[in-house]
């Protein structure tokens, strides 16, 4: 096996690890309490045309 | 289940936005068991990638074979772009669609990374390698708070996605006259920059995903959003795959 496959291959491994074990926590409150969050409810289409609207 | 029917997505599906009524449904509104999960997500998201890799290599080792892979090559391309369509414009759909949608652009993505392969051999395995890699960053980075997504974020995303989305379609039709946008594959300063740039906003596109699927699951959304929150994640780490592939031929093709 060589060096490429090596590293690249624990790259894999450990990177999945990493999205497989933290990936199941919630984000901490500094991500989840803030005031300018993406507001999901509303489309971005939606968005746009009031704010074309109001223009 | 009309309830569920109630929402409703816009465009491409690694940057979903909802409209008011189902995504403010609270977990009270469903059973547990209907409730979409973090954990849930995170193994569906497995299981597509599984999935996609098990009919990638299918299809790796029939071009090695030295088979004629050009029908799993434009089929799964052509199948998998329906499939994302069912999924984005019938998200209810989405624990049915996005498997095959996975298994499909597995014939894809392996035909693509065999012909890669075979030019510039152990690209794949770095592609692979960075791919999960920046998966890995961006959600550490995401949940310890380090990136902030925020309504001029997605706008600035969107934009920027759209504008390739533009670009790379003009390209597809200025193919069929036998011309193209120079830069897009040139191997020059300006074709490599051109690819870091795409590869940033596809990785960013990470971003967004998580940022739904932490909110929604938060939210209590109803449970086939577990896959239809996998399947954008899967969508663009395929499109970020793709762009990091591209990206190092250009690189290696100096040497």
């Amino acid at each position: 096996m060589d060096f490429n496959t090596l590293f690249f291959g624990l790259m894999i491994i450990g990177s999945l690890a990493v999205f497989f074990y933290f990936g199941k926590y919630r984000a901490s409150s500094k991500q989840r309490n803030r005031t300018d969050k993406i507001d999901w409810t509303v489309s971005l289409w939606s968005k746009l045309r009031s704010k074309k609207k109001k223009d | 289940m009309a309830r569920h029917r109630a929402l409703q997505m816009f465009g491409r599906s690694g940057n979903p936005a909802f409209r008011s009524k189902a995504f403010t449904q609270r977990s009270s509104d469903f059973s547990t068991s209907e409730v979409m999960t973090l954990s849930g997500t995170v193994n569906k998201t497995g299981f597509y990638l599984l999935l996609c890799f098990m009919t990638a290599a299918w299809t790796w080792n029939q071009l090695y074979s030295g088979a004629d892979v050009g029908i799993y090559l434009w089929g799964g391309l052509g199948g998998g772009l329906i499939a994302a369509l069912v999924t984005i414009f019938k998200p209810t759909l989405a624990p049915y669609s996005a498997p095959i949608y996975a298994l499909l652009e597995g014939f894809m993505i392996g035909g693509i990374s065999a012909i890669f392969e075979s030019m510039y051999p152990g690209i794949v395995i770095q592609a692979v390698g960075l791919t999960f890699g920046t998966l890995a960053t961006l959600l550490m980075a995401y949940k310890t708070g380090l990136i902030k997504p925020t309504e001029n974020f997605r706008l600035m995303l969107f934009a920027a996605t759209g504008g390739i989305a533009l670009l790379y379609l003009v390209n597809f039709i200025m193919m069929f006259f036998g011309s193209s946008i120079g830069f897009i594959h040139s191997n020059g300063l300006f074709g490599i920059l051109f690819s870091l740039g795409v590869v940033a906003i596809a990785a960013l596109n990470l971003v967004l995903d998580f940022d739904f699927i932490e909110e929604a699951s938060e939210h209590g959304a109803p449970k086939y959003l577990e896959a239809y929150g996998a399947f954008s994640l899967l969508v663009t780490l395929i499109w970020l795959y793709l762009e990091i592939l591209r990206l190092l031929a250009k690189l290696q093709s100096r040497n």
